[in-house]
Formats: C-alpha cells, structure tokens, sequence
C-alpha cells in the first residue's frame, strides 16, 4: 500500500486540462485516465484477471454500477463475503470507482423517485433506493472511490425538475457523508456480519463462506478492525440537467467539502447535445467556486461525457480527470476496432496539412460506420485482410490475430469476437488516455487537440449508432438483460448495425469461392 | 508391435508419415502414449475441445495453451460454409488463420450434415443434402471432403464414414454403411494429396452389431492408417451398448492396432472418458463441457455443479476446490450464480475455461497414474467421489471389470436404480435438450457435434 495518503493532486496543467494522480487506497489511477467498464462488476468480454492484464497501457481503474448491487447480489450477499468488490469480482489489482448508474443504460425515470428515493431499473427489476440504502452498499463493496447518491435526471428535463433533483442530490449529498463516515469508523469484529444472518447461512451450507471467515479470521488479532469505508474517498454528486444556470446553482449548493475527495458530474449523455458538455461541465466545475489550491486537490469525474475520442479530448479540455468507458462497449458491441491515431507526426505544427488519419481507415466503408476513429469489421473488405487490427498496436489481440479473423468471428457469431475487439478497444483508449497526458505534462495540449481536430474535416459529434442508444435504453427499462441467457454475439442488437451479407446470415451473394460443395 | 507387457521396449508405437505414436506406459489396457504430429506433441489419453468455427466458445488460443490443451477440433462443415476452406488455405490454414500452434483436428463434414440438415441423405456418392443457402441439393463425396480437409490443414483430418445412428433398427443399414464406410475410405485415401504433412483417420462403423464392428476394425486396419477411430457412438445408444463398442474396438487382440491412436469419438462426459482410457482409448472430443458451461453447468469431481442452483447464491467456495485454474483461483460460486447465463459473455468464458480445466486436468491425471503404475488406485479414487454412496452404475462396473480394474469397496452399494435409468437414455441431441440432461452428465451428447 502507497505511503501517501488517498487524494488527488495535480501535476500539471495546460488551460483547465490537468494531469494528476489520484491515490487510493489499492492503489494510483494516472489523470486524465478512463475507467474499465462492467457490467454487474464484469467486464463483457474479457476475463480478469488474465485478460485485464494483458490490457497495455494497463487498466487504471474499474468503475461499476452501485445499484446492480441492489440485488443478486445485494448487500447482504457482499457484506457476507466480507472482502468486497475487487476481491468478489476478481479485479485485480485495480482500484474501483463505484458510481450512481451505468453509462451504457438509463435506469433511472420508470417511476418518479421521491425525496427520499430514487427509482432504478436494474436486472432484477425496479427499485427505491435511498441514501441509507445505496450506502449499505456502497460499504459492502468497499469502493476505492464512490458517487454519492444523485436524483438523475435526463437533459431534456425543465427547471422545475432541475431544482427538484438538486434540492435531492445536495441534501442525500450530507446524508451519503454522514454514512460513510459510520461506514469508516473501526468496528468490533462481530459488527463486520450481521449475526443473524451468518449464522442462518452457517446451517443452510456448511463450507460455505469460509473465505470470508477466513479473511476475518486473519484480523481477529485487532480488538476492531478499520469500517469497509476508511480511506474510500467520496466524490460528491452534482446535477443539473442541460441548463448551465441550472448546473452553477447545483454545484453552490454543494460548495467546496473538505470531506469529498472530488465531484461526479452526473447527468450527462443523456440526450444533449455533446456539443453543449464542455458548457454545462464548466457551469459545473465554477459553481463550486473552489479556491485553486481546493480545485487542484479535487478529483473530477464524468458519466457519460465520452461517445467519441473528440468528447473525451473536450471533457479532458473542460476539465474532468476521470471518465467512464461505456463507449469501448458500445464500439465492440458493434463490431468495431478503433483506429484513431494517437500521436501527431514529429514536428507537427497547426496548419499542417492533416497527417494520415486512422490508419484502419483506408477505404472505410462508411455505410458501416466506419470513420477515421474505427473501422466496422462485419465489412466484407475484411475477409482477406492478413494485418492487425491496426498497424503499429501492440495491444493483445494486435500482436496475435488478424483483421479477417475478427471478420470471420464476428460472422460466425463467436464470442471470441467481442473479446478480442474489447482487447484492442480497451487498450487504444487507455494509450490515448497516455498520450493526453503526456501533452498536458508537457504542456502542449492545445496543440494536441488542434492536432486531433485536423485529422478530419468535421468534427464527428455524435458516433453511437442510433439503435445501440435504443437497445440501452431498452435493456435499461426492463428486465430483459436478466433473461437474455447467454446468447453470446448472437445476442447482438439487430438494429444496432446493418453490416454486410446480413451479419452472417446465408442470405445475399456470397463472394466466389466460399462453400465448395458440388451442386447436383 | 500389438504386446501388452509393461516392458519398455515391448511398448507399442507406430511410425506414420507424419505421426509418431508412443505409447509410453501401459496398466491393464489404459495407456499413457505420446503422439508426435506436424504441430505439436500430444500427450493422451486427451480430450479435444471443439473450436466448430475456429474458436473454443470465448477463448482464446493464448487461454487453451494455458489450459495444456495439446489438440482442437474444427468443423468442416461450418467452416466450408463460412469463412470457406479456401480463405482459409490462403491465410496459412487454420493454424495460421487462428494463430493455434498446437493440434488440429478437422471433422469430415458428414455427420454435421446428417445431424443439422433434415434433408440430408446418403447414397453411394456422398452425403447429398439441400444448401442452406438457398435450398438447392448439394453433395459432399469423400474426395471433396477430404479435399476441404486439405485446405483447412489440421494434423489429422477424418473420412468421411456412412454414419447410421446406433437407435436404429435396421440391420440392413448397417451392413450397408459398414461396407459403404469401407469403399469410401479407399476414396479418401486416393482423394489425400498431403500424406506426409496431415493424417488421415478412419472410422470404424457397424453400429452395434459385434460381428459388424469386427468387419469394420478388420477392413479398416488392412488399409494402415495412422489412427482410427470409433464412430457412430454417443449417439442414444444405451451405455451399456457404448461401452461394450468401445471395449471391441479396442481389444487389446481382436481391436484396433495397440501402436496406433484410438479415437472415440464425440465423448466429453468425464465419465465415460475415464471408463474409454481404463478400456485403453486415447482420444475424445465433445462440445458438452464448453456447452453446459454457458449454461451454468461446472464440471467437478464429485459430477456438476448447477451455478444456478439458489443454493449458490451465498456459496464463497470456488467451482472445484482441487482445480487450480484461473476461474477457481479467483472466483466464488455466489459470483458465478448471479452473472453466469445473464448475457454477460466474460462470465461464461469464466466457466467455459474452469470445465476446460477441468477435462485437462483429468486427463493429466489419468496420463500420470498410469505412468505411475497406480491406474486402477485413481479410478477407484475417482469413482469414490463421484458416486461417495457406492452406487456406480451397473454399465461402469461391467466396463470395469472388464478393464481388469476391481472396484471392491468402491462399488459397494446397488447402482442407483434412478441414476440407471437415466444413464441408459438417449443423448442429447439439441442444445435444449443438452439443457435437461446436463444435471445427469452421464449420458451421452451427439457425437462429433458442433457449437
Ligand atoms: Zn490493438
Ligand atoms: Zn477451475
């Protein structure tokens, strides 16, 4: 365990984009940096620890989702295992960042939430959860870093509403602290479980949950043991909705705390225009009216900021440290490999004629979707295609397999597919995560970013297919995802994309020299 | 060449064009063999996951080598119908287009067709069936099977045998496909145009008709392949008729050749793996323990365990407590029950790798007690685990006996009338089906059947 004590402090800064390090408790997250996304604590497609390790750049943190710890497993279940998270999940060594909702869905809004509760969507169903609630669980899972509990809205909701749900946020904002603190303060041993409910468990299995005996066990040498909080850091949750006025006032309300060790911006990509994010990031970010000493010691994380690598570059301009990375997601999920270059040429200056872009993007076909950021490997363009997924990458799936592999897998409707695409997708944005670093340190982020708008004409707003947004949305707002079974890829929204020769199908016209079978 | 004497130099191996085959420690008639092929060395008795369409369900091949897998299978019918062998052939065979440097394997295509395409018939030709393409009647004849199967590149590639499921009841048919898997294997041969670098194996046929398989062993081996197989197995037939098939066509006088590799095939029940290597078979391959994992079923020692089983909800012990694999290194039951059929794929994976785990580590042992000389010892361990209340099912006990391996004190009590009964049902023919049966783990799944 690190010396320095959890927080974060800013290394360098270049306008209001800064690069830092955030110490928690397992471990450090480099800033600006994006989080591993998980579904129910698991990543989609690639298995940890093994595959989460060979991620290079490696993975610098884990965000889940609290609330699908609501049930199956509940806190209860977590509280039982009594080693939370990281070790029920098998994150590795990765610190994990516990947030309000998952950035691929929108759980939130089936039922209206009161002022003590919000309604959530999850796998198992719909939920109230209020503060004491969700920070039962936030303790049983023993997050490196938590979101206080938020009243989201989404960006089309009117003043009204907004101050509704900042009223919320800010009031369940002390609540979740007040918890917290409870949740950190040292515990008799017997306090770690709840007894009735051990032992009701000891009788129905016997063997069971003798590992989290065992890791009990392995501190009954302290006559109180540290609470599953202490050292967790807090970020407090701001809302606001799509209006800056909104976002300013929010934010006062919540004001500089000496005991949150950061700020989620919450609420976004849920409908606004991305064009709009840095605005309402800004409107939040000041009205907090941190000194700079406060605001260098302040970690800021986002929701639901990133569709693109231009969003990330705006978040990381606007000022945000840490984002979440439901776009690696949504970008396998439909087949795609980023391709996106991350380091100008040598010498690059503004004006330059833009340099090669995306180095898979030669000959994109852009009824697929592709772009100069990621190449759509259902294109048939692929079938023969010896090379990697992108020249140069050094990543898992680059250095072993090859584009018209993951064509023929996606095809086939292997799961090896998605795993490989989510290797490769993983690791791209953690290595552009590294190059925006390293400008910020050497303080030509501007060039930078001037030199990430060069490579295309126009910027590229919004890049989620419109029916991934749909099957979110959906699977958001039942509990469809619970009875999906495991269908692998074939699971894959139809609607999400219209790839060639109808996604493996036999349909259409084969290209000469497939099947060989003797006609009769 | 056929001794059965533990002496070392009177173990049996043969020398192929390109297969070694050694077998390097025999007890009773389970051996331990060493089985050199163009791409890698594999040590049998082993199982063969199936990779149907260049991949084992999620893994990865830098996985399957960490799992000591040393062979995968490939279908050639779903890979001919896509990405097409030639495609295949142009990226560097599957070796090269899946970047696998171990064993291969390649099906001849028929059986898929007999099992998928309801369509599908057999005639003097070929297997004729209806495209799936767009309905019309195509054909795979020997030559074009084995022709795939040459551009595809496995280490061992399979004729094409006239397969006639064991449940059916006309002895006629059987004679027929027995002597039609004959005439069509002189086709193969002639129709293999890489001999030194890929091994053609054929297919003992005959059903369940003893004097047929005997024809069959005795056709086949005139024709000295460098392997054989036991085919139209693990489809229905009872278990007592499997084992029996089994233990004839690998008689340690009247059965296959003792130096060459014996294949059943379409066998991934670990029991009917351990009862197939003590009968002295070598090779086996199922899609059971990658399929029943994607629906929550754990392989273990004491039989399967259901993830989904509510039970499992706040069990904080791994999948097998003596499997150190990834999954059980890191994992709890209460995880896996929540996630593992909920459409999260790395959850399924999960268990995918655990039962891979699982079948290898079985196998290892199996190759390590009968170099050890303590076989029968760890078949009386195993068996003592999975049936703890002494009520091994009659066809084990009889297989065993057989074997020369004594079960006293382990086959103690009446075989469990239920678990008789449901031993002795039909395999399972579909996934749904597979679905039900997987809780029962001991009878069969179709052979040779894709994922
Ligand atoms: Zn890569
Ligand atoms: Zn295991």
């Amino acid at each position: 365990m690190s010396q320095t004590p959890p927080g974060f402090s800013v290394k360098a800064r270049d306008g209001n984009a800064r690069c830092g390090t955030l110490v928690t408790r397992t471990g450090s997250i480099d800033t600006p940096s994006v989080l591993l996304y998980t579904r129910r604590g698991g990543p989609l497609s690639l298995t940890s620890p093994d595959m989460l390790a060979a991620v290079t750049p490696p993975v610098q943190g884990v965000q889940l989702s609290v609330m699908q710890f609501m049930e199956n497993p509940d806190a209860a279940t977590l509280r039982q295992y009594g080693r939370g998270a990281q070790s029920f999940l098998a994150l590795g060594p990765y610190p994990v960042l516990a947030s309000n909702r998952d950035p691929t869905m929108y759980e939130f809004g089936t039922r209206p939430s009161s002022e003590k509760e919000v309604h959530v969507c999850i796998h198992s169903g719909g939920h109230m959860v209020g503060p004491a609630r969700y920070m039962d669980t936030v303790a049983a899972l023993q997050p490196d870093l938590f979101v206080t509990l938020c009243d989201e809205i989404t960006a089309d909701s009117r003043s009204k509403r907004i101050a509704t749900s900042a009223r919320r946020t800010a009031a369940w904002l002390s609540t979740c602290l007040e918890l917290a603190a409870q949740h950190s303060q040292p515990r008799q041993q017997q306090e770690q479980q709840e007894p009735a409910e051990q032992q009701k468990q000891q009788q129905e299995e016997a063997g069971a949950g003798t590992q989290g005996a065992a890791a009990a066990a392995g501190q009954e040498g302290d006559a109180a043991v540290a609470g599953p909080l202490a050292g967790s850091l807090a970020l407090a949750a701001l809302t606001g909705g799509a209006l800056p006025a909104e976002r300013t006032r929010a934010a006062k309300a919540v004001g500089d705390r000496s005991d949150v060790a950061g700020y989620a911006i919450c609420g976004l990509g849920t409908g606004e225009d991305p064009a709009q994010r840095p605005a309402l990031i800004a409107a939040s970010l000041e009205g907090l009216g941190l000194a700079p000493e406060a605001a260098a010691a302040r970690v800021v994380f986002a929701s639901g900021v990133v569709g693109g690598p231009d969003e990330l570059l705006e978040a990381v301009a606007a000022g945000v440290d840490l984002m979440d990375c439901g776009f690696v997601a949504q970008v396998t999920t439909g087949g795609y490999a980023l391709t996106f270059p991350l380091r100008p040429p040598q010498g690059w200056q503004p004006g330059d004629a833009p340099s090669a872009a995306g180095a898979g993007a030669g000959g994109a076909d852009v009824a697929l979707g592709s772009d100069d950021t990621k190449m759509n490997l259902w294109s048939t363009a692929y079938r023969l295609d010896k090379g990697p997924l992108l020249p140069g990458c050094g990543c898992f799936a680059c250095a072993r397999h090859s584009r018209a592999y993951v064509h023929h897998l996606l095809n086939a409707h292997e799961m090896l597919g998605e795993v490989l695409l989510e290797a490769h997708n993983t690791s791209h944005m953690n290595g552009f995560c590294q190059a925006i670093r390293e400008a910020i340190a050497e303080g030509r982020f501007e060039q930078y970013r001037a030199w990430f708008r060069s490579l295309r004409s126009s910027p590229l707003v919004d890049m989620t297919p419109p029916g991934l947004a749909q099957a979110a949305k959906r699977r958001a707002s039942g509990p469809a995802g619970e009875d999906a079974g495991v269908k692998g890829a074939e699971d894959r929204p139809a609607d999400a994309e219209a790839p060639a020769e109808g996604a493996g199908s036999f349909g259409g016209k084969r290209p000469a020299g497939r099947a060989k079978w003797v006609r009769v | 060449m056929a001794s059965t004497s533990s002496g070392a130099a009177a173990l049996p191996s043969s020398d192929s064009p390109a297969l070694k085959f050694k077998v390097v420690a025999t007890q009773g008639r389970a051996r331990s063999s060493r089985m050199a092929l163009p791409h890698y060395t594999a040590h049998t008795p082993m199982f063969m996951p199936v990779g149907t369409q260049g991949s084992v369900k999620g893994l990865t091949t830098a996985q399957l080598v960490e799992l000591d897998c040393h062979v995968i299978l490939g279908n050639t019918y779903h890979l001919e119908n896509r990405p097409g062998s030639e495609l295949v052939a142009e990226m560097g065979g599957l070796h090269g287009f899946i970047n696998w440097q171990r064993g291969m394997l390649t099906d001849s295509g028929g059986f898929q067709m007999v099992s998928l395409l309801h369509l599908a018939e057999i005639t003097e030709q070929g297997v004729t069936f209806q495209s799936p393409i767009d309905g019309s009647a195509m054909l795979l004849t020997p030559e074009q099977s084995i022709a795939i199967q040459n551009r595809l590149g496995a280490d061992i590639i399979m004729a094409l045998d006239d397969v006639v499921p064991t449940t059916t009841n006309d002895p006629a048919r059987f004679e027929e496909a027995t002597h039609r898997t004959t005439r069509w294997i002189d086709r193969c041969i002639s129709a293999h145009s890489r001999p030194t670098e890929q091994n053609l194996f054929a297919i003992v046929q005959g059903g369940l008709d003893t004097r047929l398989r005997q024809i069959s062993i005795q056709q086949l081996v005139e024709r000295d392949l460098p392997g054989y197989a036991v085919g139209g197995l693990a489809g229905g037939e009872s278990k007592d008729d499997f084992w029996r098939v089994v233990a004839q066509c690998t008689h340690p006088h009247t059965g296959l050749p003792p130096g060459k590799p014996r294949y059943v095939m379409g066998i991934g029940y670990p029991l009917d793996i351990v009862v197939c290597s003590a009968l002295g078979a070598d090779m086996f391959d199922s899609v059971y323990p990658t399929r029943t994992a994607r629906f929550g079923v754990a392989l273990v020692p004491e039989g399967v365990l259901k993830l989904k089983n509510a039970a499992h909800a706040h069990d904080f012990r791994p999948l097998d407590s003596s499997c150190g694999c990834m999954v059980c290194k890191n994992y709890t039951r209460a995880y896996l029950h929540n996630v593992v059929t909920r459409g999260i794929s790395s959850a399924a994976i999960l268990v995918t790798y655990h039962n891979i785990a699982y079948t290898q580590a079985l196998t290892r042992r199996m190759r390590a007690a009968i170099e050890e000389q303590r076989f029968p010892e760890w078949v009386r361990e195993y068996l003592r685990t999975m049936f703890p209340a002494g009520d091994v099912p009659g066809w084990v006990r009889d297989a065993m006996a057989e074997a020369g391996i004594d079960l006293a004190g382990v086959a103690t009590d009446q075989p469990a009338p239920g678990a008789a009964a449901a031993e002795q049902k039909v395999g399972a023919k579909s996934a749904r089906a597979e679905k039900r049966a997987a809780g029962r783990a001991r009878g069969p799944v179709a052979a040779m059947e894709a994922e």
